[in-house]
């Protein structure tokens, strides 16, 4: 019995004892950020990187398993790990790690945007800024484009170094659909003469909102009309009735009679392969190819956008306010943003998805490349994106446009 | 040893309550205080808005139907397969083969049914190449449907295994002597069951009841891919909160939770106030094992040739799909194979070893600490009453009727104050959460059966604690430590939600490195993926097996 009794107060102590935070974090961060590039470089040797990212994409694994890692660990003695883990889970990690005073984590590099680099940035999990440490950021990135200056409408404020970007693209069988509808008024066409071939996936869904999303920026007449409002609820509601009417006057020829929707873009893209829809979409206009390459997509695979735009976003790097190496994350970021990674990171074979670096300020010779890879059949010319490209609105009507529309739509009978 | 001999049942008890108080009692407080939002101010407008939510309230009501129904379903199933085939299933390879189906995790064993009876899955378009139907949407839609048909086939088709392991020992211990006694008096078949079975088999159908509803009613996987838009279940409504992009919903996914497990927790209280007496302990058996015969063999040897398709339908299925590449629909035939799938698994190499012992570590030393406190409180409660004793069991059973969302929160901050968060050892430690309550549940069952007497007579004799739990306790025990052992290794191995967060990225278990592989479409990767996932457990059984061999004297027979 005295043992136990000993082992609770041990336990007690533990508790009590672990709470007094430190406050000397602050200021090692503030010292970090004052040194110069050379010096940041030369004090990550040796050392391991951790690097929390979304892992359901093998293509995207190898990458940085096969190609980024090795090359690190090469240049600069980086170990780098990756670890597969979904952002809100280790947003998580990380604000529980925030409250109980933990100034020391283990993650080093986290893979975010919109949303979560909002909540991120808000609940002060962040550190930085740091991108204007990075000579390839400096020299490589367009700074002052929008699509880097605010993600998701939050402001970037040199928090995360700016990854890749992508854009929303339909993939659609030739086979089966020989002209693909260039426009919303034609898309309610097609799925009324083909019931059950098309359904987009619940709202919750990342991809599933982006699609409602775009069908809201034609509601509301022009995307500038959003983005001069900001976020704002009369605005949403008087400016979502259009989009509404169209989700329900589809609703009925959808598949499954739209009684049900996939619940995430996996589930439509499953239906995409087994033939049941003829139709799929997403973020990253070259995503199609490597389906079709593993036969998950038929080999007839094509992609359109609509006229009235497309979305499109970046997504980026960060790191944590209590990451134990934040100058071997910001050598490896740095690495991540060399024109080298991101032409490697376009190529199909790996990941096949656009830079985050401006084209017109690579060498000669990185542009000739760059010209020279083929992203596939399945791509669309780049000026035929760049043409129809539109940016992201405030990602406070992500939520919106979710809850709305299990009220607007789904209960709608 | 001293300890195990003890009489005094609070010292048995002591090291399992203490472990669950610890790991339970702070993420209570936390997700209490996080639904009333005390860094504000405190207030109930969470669960008031909650209750006059017409969503939350049909999804609440979906909710407890499925649950129910599910419930029911697999325990009558179950308790039918367990009567008539307990002869059979008492041999370690039928019952490995009834286990089966509970190593492949949840969304597994969903994901595999989907593949079969989608109105484009394996069946649909095979009757479409026999010609017997013309369209896919001529099959009958039971996944993804509003009644939750698909949610309700997974859960009954995983949790039937889960009953027979529950029930099993029960049968293989009663006694036939009462048996003939009631058939010589005139009895008949239900007679039989209703005065010999049930008094021993009833509490624990009770439990297991509870077991498995509460874990329906709160599971999120199965309902996130199988269930449709309208209406939701609880589960995924709370995880959307929970996970989701606007963090001031956080209150409302701990206020539901919080709601369901105290609805769940009382329930089981009242249960055992109120069935406290009726629990009846066998004791030393009258019957003996080699008498033991079906009621009605012809029947049965059907009944266990259905459970052997249904156990391997699913499984077959897996294997052939982890080697497809292409297989359109009505085609009798795969047009393409690959190995693409494996490649994909085994290009992870070194990644990939280190998880396989990682995991393999990790329920090792799980499995040994769930035996050295579940022991004694297995014990503890077999053989005494006590003050508090209701309390003390709900207190026992509790972690698994309580969502791991709900204590997630409060059991990070303690480890991470701990320091051992993002370290194995607190893995070990959180993977009790979800196993103790099953050890000590299966192991008192165990006491139960064997009764005092032997221990009473071995001490008589001059027999030491280590001396009577050898020879007494262990090789009787046999059938519930394999049970345990099964159970805890197949539960620590499928744990992604605390190992992830508790972890943090520094233990990578199998579940760790191959969970985001099931965003994949690619139906070959993730169907390799689960059949090396459920090779594990197996491997740790039959290691475990075999050391069992070499540390009994002789099995009893």
């Amino acid at each position: 019995m005295k043992k136990m009794r000993l082992l609770v107060w041990i336990m007690l102590y533990l508790f009590v004892s672990a709470c007094s935070p430190s406050t000397d974090a602050a200021k090692e961060s503030k010292a970090i950020l004052k040194k110069d590039w050379r010096e940041i470089e030369e004090t990550t040797k040796n050392k391991t990187v951790r690097m929390y990212m979304w892992g359901g994409d093998t293509g995207i694994n190898r990458y940085m398993d096969d190609w980024v890692a090795p090359r690190l660990k090469k240049e600069y003695n980086i170990a780098l790990k990756r670890v597969p883990m979904d952002a809100p889970e280790f947003l998580k990690k990380l604000s529980n790690e925030k409250r109980a005073g933990k100034d020391e984590g283990n993650m080093d590099i986290i893979w975010i945007n919109g949303e979560n680099f909002k909540n991120a940035k808000n609940n002060g999990l962040l550190f930085g800024p740091f991108v204007n440490k990075l000579p390839n950021y400096k020299k490589y990135v367009d700074a002052e484009s929008l699509d880097i200056q605010y993600d998701f409408g939050t402001k970037t404020e040199g928090l995360e170094a700016p990854w890749g970007k992508v854009q929303f693209v339909y993939q659609y069988d030739e086979e089966k659909v020989p002209n693909p509808p260039q426009s919303f008024e034609e898309l309610a066409q097609w799925v009324k003469e083909n019931p059950g071939k098309f359904t987009y996936p619940d709202p919750a869904d990342f991809t599933g909102n982006a699609f409602v999303r775009q069908l809201f920026y034609e509601s509301s007449g022009n995307v500038k009309n959003i983005l001069d409002n900001g976020y704002e609820e009369d605005f949403a509601q008087k400016n979502s009735v259009k989009m509404w009417d169209y989700l329900n006057e589809i609703k009925p020829y959808l598949w499954r009679e739209g009684k049900t929707y996939p619940n995430n873009l996996t589930e439509l893209d499953r239906l995409y392969s087994k033939g049941e829809v003829y139709m799929t979409m997403g973020y990253n206009e070259a995503r199609a190819e490597k389906l079709m390459k593993q036969s998950v997509f038929p080999a007839t695979t094509r992609s359109f956008v609509m006229k009235s735009g497309s979305l499109g976003n970046a997504h980026f790097l960060a790191i944590p306010f209590n990451s134990p190496n934040k100058e071997g994350a910001m050598t490896a970021i740095n690495f991540m943003l060399s024109p080298e990674a991101q032409l490697t990171k376009l190529d199909s074979e790996f990941w096949g998805e656009n830079m985050s670096l401006d084209p017109a300020r690579l060498s000669a010779a990185d542009q000739k490349k760059l010209q020279t890879i083929k992203r596939g059949e399945s791509v669309l010319p780049a000026e035929t994106l760049k043409k129809y490209l539109q940016p992201e609105i405030d990602s406070e009507y992500v939520a919106w446009l979710k809850e709305n529309w299990v009220n607007e739509v789904v209960q709608n009978k | 040893m001293k300890w195990f001999r003890t009489s005094n049942p609070y010292v048995l008890l002591a090291p399992a309550v203490l472990i669950t108080i610890l790991l339970l009692g702070y993420g209570i407080v936390m997700a209490f205080l996080e639904s009333i939002k005390y860094y504000n101010q405190p207030t109930l407008s969470v669960y008031r808005e909650l209750f006059s939510d017409e969503i939350f309230i049909t999804s609440i009501l979906y909710s407890l139907r499925i649950a129910f129904i599910s419930t029911i379903l697999s325990i009558l199933i179950g308790l039918i397969i367990v009567r008539s085939l307990y002869p059979i299933l008492k041999d370690k390879f039928p019952k490995l083969i009834a286990w089966m189906p509970m190593v492949f995790p949840h969304f597994i064993w969903g994901y595999m049914l989907f593949l079969l009876f989608s109105q484009t899955g394996y069946i649909s378009s095979f009757l479409n190449g026999m010609g017997l139907i013309k369209l896919p949407n001529e099959f009958p839609v039971l996944f993804k449907d509003s009644f939750g048909i698909g949610i309700i086939i997974t859960y009954v088709w995983k949790e039937v295994p889960f009953v027979i392991l529950m029930l099993l020992p029960v049968y293989e211990q009663l006694s036939n002597a009462q048996r003939e006694l009631v058939y010589t008096l005139g009895g008949r078949r239900w007679d039989v069951f209703w005065h010999v079975e049930r008094p021993y088999v009833f509490p624990v159908m009770l439990e297991t009841f509870f077991i498995i509803f509460a874990f329906v009613v709160s599971a999120y996987e199965v309902p996130a891919l199988l269930g449709a838009t309208y209406p939701k279940m609880i589960p995924v409504i709370s995880y959307e909160w929970f996970f989701g992009s606007d963090w001031t919903k956080q209150p409302y996914a701990f206020a539901a939770m919080f709601l369901l497990t105290i609805f769940i927790v009382l329930i089981v209280f009242l249960t055992y106030v109120f069935t406290r007496k009726g629990r009846i302990h066998l004791s030393q058996s009258s019957g003996s094992f080699h008498d033991l015969k079906a009621e009605n063999s012809k029947y049965s040897r059907v009944l266990f040739f259905t459970m052997l398709g249904m156990t391997f339908l699913p499984i077959f299925i897996l294997v052939l799909t982890s080697l497809v590449q292409r297989w359109g629909y009505g085609e009798l035939f795969p047009s393409s194979f690959t190995t693409r799938g494996w490649y994909e698994m085994l290009w992870h190499g070194s990644k990939f070893t280190e998880a396989i012992y990682t995991s393999l570590g990790i329920s090792l030393l799980v499995l040994l600490l769930n035996l050295l406190i579940g022991l004694p409180a297995a014990k503890g409660l077999a053989f005494h009453i006590f003050q508090g004793k209701s309390v003390v069991e709900t207190l026992l059973l509790s972690p698994i009727l309580i969502p791991s969302i709900v204590i997630a929160l409060g059991v990070h901050l303690t480890f991470i104050k701990l320091g051992i968060a993002n370290h194995w050892t607190g893995v070990v430690i959180v993977h009790l959460l979800p196993t103790l309550p099953y050890t000590i549940k299966v192991l008192r069952a165990g006491f139960e059966r064997i009764g005092k007497r032997q221990e009473e007579i071995a001490v008589s004799l001059g027999a030491g604690a280590w001396g009577i739990f050898r020879n007494v306790y262990l090789p009787q025990l046999i059938p519930s430590i394999r049970s345990v052992v099964f159970l805890v290794t197949v539960i620590s191995l499928g744990q992604y939600f605390l190992t992830a967060l508790i972890g943090g990225g520094e233990v990578n278990t199998m579940a760790i490195l191959f969970f985001p592989y099931f965003q994949t479409t690619n139906d070959a990767v993730i169907a390799s993926f689960s059949i090396l996932f459920a090779m594990i457990p197996i491997a740790v059984w039959l290691l475990i097996e075999g050391v069992l061999r070499l540390l009994i004297p002789k099995q009893p027979r």
